[in-house]
């Protein structure tokens, strides 16, 4: 009974040194390093029209600059290097690098650059940026929910969004395989940031 | 690929190639020459523009490249003169590497330029029994025709089908060129249509090395499988007969169907683990 107390306390106890509680507390400003360990970009794309494939990329790279008095200076840039995907297949990732798809060699990353930042109470951004594809580029605009933000310990600060927008891939000269494979590519990002001090 | 596609793929070199030697044999031999160059590379763009898409221009990626490459091997069956001819060959060996190279990031010049000469230099080596003015032209198509087949193999075992379509289209006319010649013998047919076929191949070679992830190994028994060809200087008094040619052929097949089965098996280890199709 003594040692079972003990556990449960000590387990509280390491919790609130990493949960993060500033509910109540705005969104610090500053500039955020996404970490990629704990940051997710999903793809979604509909196969012999049938069923929802779903692939991931295993990177995501980028960086927030949130300014909570001026959103207008805000600024959000994302990089996924195209030799990250993980499409639980080697096969298929093959092919979906090569110029049939993605032509990694050539154009080895798909970039996401805010334009223009809009903040909203609950820490969500109206995001309206470039995106990049393939060499072609553009405009999306996009809702990036804000998950939380506080002190995580020894891990800073932090703050995490996520963004689900949806692209057509032939907007970006992604047209191979159109009767197996569906135009519309779903996509999900989810930013951890680490507020650079 | 869908059976539309597939259609597409052999069926309009097949036609592009047949009107394009009916016309080029009623034409005198440099007329011919240059009309059967025109035929094997309007066969591959025509294939590119219909199944993988039209490129924009300026071209916009890599691939919209290639029906400049492989068009320019029109250039090369249709010019006069020795020298000319040589010093057309230089550049169009160059442009491959120099141009595909470019599009490629973080590539420094050093580095491309040295890709550019090493490229032209084997594409030279391999361009001279084409290049040369001999009745070992009569063996070009068929070599090629191998050597590009081979190619699209290796193309869809480095995962892109686009550029099997394409090397594809180009061995079905080279192959039809062939087959025709073993009916009807015409050397300046041959020679027009080898010179541009070298040429295209080169291109498609050149593109498959630095965009796909094509193994130095299989692209290395491709080439000797274009080498061969050389061995058509070997006797050069002996007529061209169908069964002489025919050997030319097989003799280019075995390096070629070496690369072939061995991209094979590792396309199919790979598939072992979560098969894809």
């Amino acid at each position: 009974m003594l040692i079972k107390a003990l556990v449960v306390t000590a387990l509280l106890g390491a919790s609130t040194l990493v949960m993060p509680a500033d509910e109540g507390e705005p969104i610090r400003s500053g500039e955020y390093l996404v970490d990629s360990g704990h940051s997710t970009a999903l793809f979604r794309v509909t196969h012999l029209g049938v069923s929802a494939f779903w692939g991931r990329f295993n990177q995501v790279e980028g960086k927030l600059i949130y300014d909570g008095d001026d959103m207008s200076k805000s600024k959000v840039t994302v990089t996924i290097p195209v030799q990250s995907l993980d499409s639980n297949s080697e096969q298929r990732d093959g092919h979906l690098e090569s110029p049939d798809f993605f032509n990694a060699k050539e154009f080895p990353e798909v970039t996401f650059r805010s334009k223009s930042v809009k903040g909203s109470a609950d820490g969500s951004l109206e995001l309206t940026g470039d995106f990049t594809m393939l060499g072609e580029t553009r405009e999306l605009v996009m809702l990036a929910k804000h998950v939380g933000h506080g002190e995580a310990g020894r891990f800073g600060y932090r703050a995490g969004w996520e963004a689900d927008f949806t692209i057509s891939r032939a907007d970006f000269g992604m047209d191979f395989m159109a009767d197996m494979l569906g135009g519309d590519v779903r996509i999900i990002v989810a930013l951890e940031g680490a507020l650079q001090e | 690929m869908d059976e539309l596609t597939a259609l597409k793929v052999v069926g309009l070199p097949l036609v592009v190639g047949f009107i394009g030697w009916l016309v080029s044999r009623r034409c005198g031999p440099k007329l011919g020459a240059a009309l059967a160059g025109l035929t094997v590379v309007v066969s591959c763009i025509v294939v590119q523009g219909t199944v993988v898409g039209w490129p924009g221009f300026p071209p916009r990626q890599s691939l919209h490249l290639l029906p400049l490459l492989v068009g320019s091997g029109a250039l090369l069956s249709a010019v006069r003169g020795r020298a000319l001819t040589l010093a057309l060959a230089v550049v169009l060996a160059l442009a491959p590497a120099w141009f595909l190279l470019d599009r490629l990031p973080d590539v420094e010049f050093s580095t491309r330029a040295l890709w550019a000469v090493a490229t032209a230099l084997i594409l030279l080596l391999l361009w001279t029994p084409s290049l040369a003015q001999s009745t070992k032209a009569i063996a070009g198509p068929g070599v090629l025709a191998v050597v590009a087949g081979g190619a699209a193999g290796a193309a869809v075992f480095s995962h892109s089908v686009k550029l099997a379509e394409i090397t594809g289209a180009l061995a079905v006319c080279l192959g039809l060129i062939a087959i025709l010649t073993l009916w009807r013998p015409h050397e300046p047919i041959c020679r027009g249509a080898s010179l541009a076929g070298s040429v295209a191949l080169g291109a498609l070679l050149v593109y498959g090395q630095h965009f796909l992830s094509m193994p130095p190994l299989e692209l290395s028994l491709l080439l000797a499988g274009w080498a061969t060809l050389h061995t058509a200087r070997l006797r050069p008094s002996k007529p061209w007969t169908t069964g002489r040619q025919v050997r030319q052929g097989l003799l280019a097949a075995l390096p070629v169907i070496a690369a072939v089965v061995i991209g094979f098996l590792r396309y199919t280890a790979e598939q072992q683990s979560n098969p894809y199709y």
